[in-house]
């Protein structure tokens, strides 16, 4: 009897070690959107993204510092004449099927990449200048441009697609892109379309093996239950709301619940004006309309405390960012006296007006975001006691992306995510104003268009932080658009993930990112 | 008969026809590029998108040419079933909606099944003693289910058995498997009961009070052959029920399948026109519409058969709630 | 019968309460008091003293008290008085949108009653055609045009959901079109404008008009929909539908956020169709009602 219920017991704890064993090697996470394709140069939306990295390495890898450091290649190394680049590939760089990682592989990536008429959409800027990409033996590769740009090294931060499996048949179209072949910690073991994607180690890396087994990513794209998911363990993390991350907190220390990691992103978000618009033409309404916004107030309440003033074109966590630039206050009776002073004065009814313009506008908002929403409604409101009648006019993400290209947003609400090498050129130059770049508040400064084209040629960190500088300045100074804030970004991890490190960009999109998580058996429910 | 059914089958090949032409139309006109959308599928960042780019994707999808081109072109592949290619994701279409219909098919079928199951009884039940208790309450209860809005209902019940009570599993997939659906079969299945229970009601209450089932009774005929009567004399309004809920069938469930994370066609349906992937918006509304129009001239085909008088008319049953 | 009229005012009581709400909600649900002193001080407030668009943001997401009955919302706006006043846009927009509907129905099923022949063939094809378009198109397209607002939602809604209003219009005009009476006003000299709205539509409409509790309670859900999927009303437009959808995300914890619109939502619906059943009576027949 004694004999049979050890046995027992035995086979109950190895059951139930067994079970933790196996939570142990899987990391279950949470896509919001299905990925459309796995082609690492086409690819551009988040879950896309978050898969690739764990797949596919980059030549050069971001740190979590946001330094270059070696990826798939061991070096690159740049002429002086900052022309010509030549990578050096690791000699152990291999695809999932055993086939080395070759300078052919480079060649064809940025051929692909740099062919005009290929769909790859968004990686293009900063090869600006790109001549050619020959491969001088297995290992080795130069690349040639036109024209030498401070960012040039950042542009290798680029994966590589092998030209052995994507030959043959259009890039876009390819079957490949819903399998693609792996030179990261994992590769795709299978893919249950709209539901769940698995990656399973990838034994032909060349770098140290990943604690987990296997990252199962599962597509949810609702709040409510993926909440539910993370705190019964069926899923290990994702994005927070504050309200999300205070309830986690005020359960903290209790066995199983999430914890939270926060970090500071390169973005911010803010208010566009078209400044084409006879009503935004003077920089003292602009600058109105920004003190007319009690941001410290939404930091406190809607941001739960967890989010810096943002003063410029630049977040704090940008290694050039001004932190003597003091924002614009909060200040409604100064910002009242401005208005006045631009013209425009409060009629009978309330609504200011300038001779026969009304200040009054269409401030239009793509869906998504809850904070987003929440704070134009209030801008709405304090706008309405200063005599300015904004109306809101929620458009559908298509409508209102068609809208933005095309110039035609008077009036717009969105959030900003810069590149770890952010070129301002793209949001401030007055040559890039729609349709070809992203200046769709058609803002022009020659003096800061001049500041931007040198920046292009400087190479040196301090010399090009004093230009951003004056830039920085010059924007604030003609507040083009109202900068909000930069909110603290707050990630709710199972208690079971241990070395979670954060970046300015992100859990996931830096060197190790999700790749080092490890887990432990003894704090994850067994469910 | 024939002339009547030919005469049916034509009006249906038409209004296939008018169907998908009004929705290219639509979903080409709409302000909103499928090119400038794929870049910015990662949201605003700030990286600019060069023209010739847009310009090689709009030429790999024919998006260059004029509507009216395109949608003969697209017409001629689609008689030899050929979708072409997602705007989205350049993957054949035919796949993209393979892969989602299923989930939806599921989940619609399921649940209409369950409602019938319940709802036809009940119906029955309610008919044969109209202002009683079970009439009233089932009133009661199919008026309440059918006001409350699906979503609400969906989520509800999500956060109390999966989130709370824990009994019901929060993902549809291979390893929950089919335990996955049953929060969502539930709420669309009490969603639907209502229309079928009072719809077989009134069928059959009206059935009942005919003249021909009042001689039956007083041929002594029993409540059985009474019911059976009155079923086969309600089999033709049952049929245009059948055609009136099937427009459902492939995107009506779209809120719930939000709700509930599956990947059904409706979010697929709702997805591709935001995305003005007009290649898969065609597919799934031929697929929708060819299942409409088929039920509706079944539904008519069997009405006719069974009174040759409808064969010359046409019209809903009056009183009936939509 | 007496049962049927008890049923008919009870339900007819209960529903009226809604459009009443809608207009007296700017008088319950305000700041400004209803009587104010000499000095300024409040001797009347409202019963909800407090403005749906008062915007406190230090109490936000308060749960339900003493102060606001029925808590606040995520900008510190009292919930009570938000779903007063979206009583007025949820009210609205179910009877514009019903009206639309049913307006645009018979006036087609008239037109394809009465006329006949091709005319008839045409509106029946459009009629099918309507019918077999997935809504979801017709409303995104819709809404991309248009861009979402409270009168497009209507027009949208209306558009998906004439045809059954007109199938009923239609059978009841080719039907009456061919009686006996209608021969003899014919045959009096009465013109075919005067044979149409003297005699034929007055029998032909009721069927329809019956519909329009059931159409007012699939309007209203309907717009709570499209809220869902972010195209109804913008703000700073109250409807229920709206708060639902903005609110979900705050299920669990700020469930005062969520219950309120919603239950007065299923009320709204819920008095429309029970109003709809006694209505038409329990047999569905509508004619014996009205005569």
């Amino acid at each position: 009897m004694k004999k049979l219920a050890l046995v027992a017991a035995a086979v109950l704890l190895c059951a139930c070690g067994m079970r933790g064993k196996s939570q142990d090697s899987v990391v279950r996470r949470r896509l919001d959107g299905e990925p459309k394709t796995l082609n690492p140069i086409l690819a551009t939306s988040d879950a896309e993204q978050i898969v690739l990295a764990l797949l596919e390495r980059n030549l050069l890898d971001y740190d979590e510092k946001l330094d270059l450091v070696p990826g798939l290649a061991e070096e690159v190394e740049g002429s002086p004449d900052h022309l010509v680049y030549t990578i050096r590939l690791r000699k152990d760089a291999r695809w999932e099927d055993g086939t080395p990682v070759t300078s052919l592989d480079v060649v064809f990536t940025l051929t692909t990449l740099l062919d005009p008429k290929a769909p790859a959409l968004t990686r293009r800027a900063l090869f600006d200048g790109f001549v050619k990409a020959e491969a001088v033996d297995a290992r080795t590769a130069r690349v040639v441009f036109t024209s030498a740009a401070a960012g040039r090294r950042d542009a290798f931060n680029l994966p590589l697609l092998s030209a052995a499996a994507w030959a043959g048949g259009d890039v876009a179209t390819h079957p490949r892109n819903r399998n693609p072949l792996a030179n990261g910690p994992y590769r795709l073991g299978s893919w249950e379309a709209g539901r769940t994607l698995t990656l399973v180690r990838n034994t032909q890396y060349f770098g140290e093996k990943p604690a987990p087994e296997q990252v199962i990513f599962r597509v949810v794209p609702e709040n409510a239950p993926a909440f539910a998911a993370l705190e019964s363990g069926a899923i290990d993390e994702m994005r927070l709301s504050f309200a999300r991350m205070k309830e986690l907190e005020a359960k903290a220390g209790m066995p199983g619940v999430p914890r939270v990691v926060t970090f500071d992103e390169l973005a911010y978000s803010y208010l566009g004006w078209n400044n084409r618009l006879p009503v935004f033409a003077d920089r003292r309404v602009r600058r109105a309309l920004t003190m007319l916004i009690d941001r410290e107030s939404i930091g406190r309440n809607l941001y739960g405390g967890l989010a810096k003033l943002a003063n410029g074109p630049l977040p704090p966590a940008h290694w050039a960012w001004d932190a003597s630039l003091a924002p614009w206050p909060y200040d409604p009776k100064a910002a009242e006296a401005l208005l006045d002073e631009a013209g425009f004065r409060k009629g009978p009814d309330g609504l200011r007006r300038k001779g026969s313009l009304r200040l009054s506008f269409t401030l239009s908002l793509g869906m998504g975001s809850d904070i987003q929403r929440q704070i134009v409604e209030l801008t709405q409101l304090s706008y309405r006691k200063a005599g300015v009648e904004m109306a809101i006019q929620p458009l559908e993400w298509a409508a209102f992306m068609a809208k933005m290209d095309a110039g035609e947003l008077e009036a717009w609400a969105a959030a900003l995510n810069l590149d770890p090498y952010p070129d301002l050129s793209v949001s401030w130059h007055s040559a890039q104003v729609p349709p070809n770049g992203s200046n769709a508040a058609f803002y022009r400064n020659p003096d800061v268009d001049a500041l931007l084209d040198r920046l292009k040629t400087t190479f040196g960190r301090e010399e090009a932080r004093a230009l951003l500088a004056r830039a920085q300045a010059l924007i604030h100074e003609d507040e083009p658009v109202t900068f909000l804030n930069t909110p603290l970004i707050r990630w709710g991890v199972s208690s079971r993930l241990t070395n979670v490190r954060t970046s300015p960009i992100g859990l996931f999109m830096f060197w190790p990112g999700a790749a080092g998580w490890r887990t432990s058996a003894t704090t994850g429910p067994i469910s | 008969m024939l002339r009547f059914a030919l005469r049916r089958a034509a009006s249906a090949v038409l209004t296939l026809l008018g169907v998908l032409a009004l929705v290219f139309g639509l979903v080409s006109a709409a302000p909103g590029d499928a090119a400038s959308l794929a870049a910015r599928a990662g949201g605003n960042r700030a990286v600019p998108v060069s023209p010739e780019a847009l310009a090689a994707f709009r030429h790999l999808y024919g998006l260059d040419r004029p509507v009216s081109e395109r949608f003969v072109t697209w017409g001629w592949r689609a008689l030899r079933l050929d979708f072409g290619l997602s705007l989205v994701d350049g993957q054949p279409v035919a796949a993209r909606v393979a892969r989602a219909l299923p989930t939806t098919l599921t989940l619609n079928l399921a649940a209409l099944f369950l409602a019938c199951l319940v709802g036809v009884p009940l119906g029955v039940a309610t008919a044969r003693r109209p202002g009683g208790r079970l009439d009233r309450i089932s009133g009661f209860v199919c008026d309440a289910l059918f006001s409350t809005p699906t979503f609400v209902l969906g989520l509800v019940l999500l956060l109390v058995f999966s989130g709370w009570l824990r009994v019901a599993p929060l993902f549809a997939d291979a390893e929950t498997g089919l335990s996955g659906f049953m929060l969502p079969v539930v709420t669309l299945t009490l969603a639907s009961l209502a229309l079928v229970a009072r719809f077989v009601r009134v069928c059959v209450a009206a059935a009942l009070a005919d003249p021909a089932a009042r001689a039956g009774r007083a041929r002594g005929e029993g409540p059985p052959a009474e019911i059976r009567r009155a079923l086969r004399r309600s089999s033709a309004p049952f049929a245009a029920m059948g055609a009136a809920l099937v427009p459902s069938v492939v995107s009506g469930s779209i809120l719930v399948e939000r709700v509930f994370s599956l990947p059904g066609a409706g979010g697929l349906l709702a997805e591709s026109v935001f995305a003005r992937d007009l290649p898969t918006v065609l597919a799934l509304t031929l697929l929708s519409a060819a299942i409409v129009v088929a039920a509706s001239l079944g539904a008519d085909l069997v009405t006719a058969a069974l009174d040759p008088r409808a064969a010359r008319a046409d019209d809903a049953l009056p009183g009936i709630a939509p | 019968m007496t049962g049927a009229r008890a049923a008919l005012r009870r339900a007819g009581i209960a529903f009226a309460l809604f459009p009443l709400l809608a207009l007296l909600a700017p008088l319950l649900a305000r700041e400004k008091p209803w009587i104010t002193g000499r000095a300024g001080e409040t001797i009347l407030s409202a019963p909800v003293p407090f403005d749906p668009d008062g915007v406190d943001l230090d109490r936000r997401l308060t749960p339900p008290g003493s102060r606001h009955l029925l808590g606040t919302d995520e900008l510190g706006r009292d919930v009570f008085a938000r779903v007063l006043h979206g009583a007025r846009l949820s009210v609205a927009a179910g009877l514009l949108a019903s009206a639309l509907a049913l307006g645009l129905g018979a006036a087609l099923g008239t037109l394809a009653g009465w006329a006949g022949g091709r005319t008839d063939r045409a509106v029946l094809l459009l009629l099918q055609i309507v019918q077999a378009l997935p809504a979801l198109v017709l409303v995104i397209a819709g809404a991309a045009f248009l861009r979402p607002s409270f009168l497009v939602a209507a027009l949208l809604i209306a558009v998906t959901g004439w045809t059954d209003a007109a199938r009923l219009v239609r059978a009841g005009t080719q039907r009456l079109r061919s009686e006996a009476f209608v021969d003899a006003a014919r045959a009096s000299g009465a013109s075919d404008a005067r044979l149409l709205f003297v005699h034929v539509l007055p029998h032909a409409l009721p069927p329809a008009l019956a519909t329009l509790p059931y159409v007012l309670g699939s309007a209203v859900l309907t717009e709570a929909g499209l809220s869902f999927l972010g195209l109804g009303a913008p703000p700073p437009a109250a409807s229920w539908g709206r708060a639902l959808a903005e609110a979900r995300n705050l299920l669990p914890d700020a469930w005062w956020c969520v219950l309120p619109p919603g239950v007065a939502l299923f009320l709204l619906v819920f008095s429309a169709r029970r109003l709809g059943d006694a209505f038409v009576g329990r047999r569905g027949d509508v004619q014996s009602r009205l005569a």
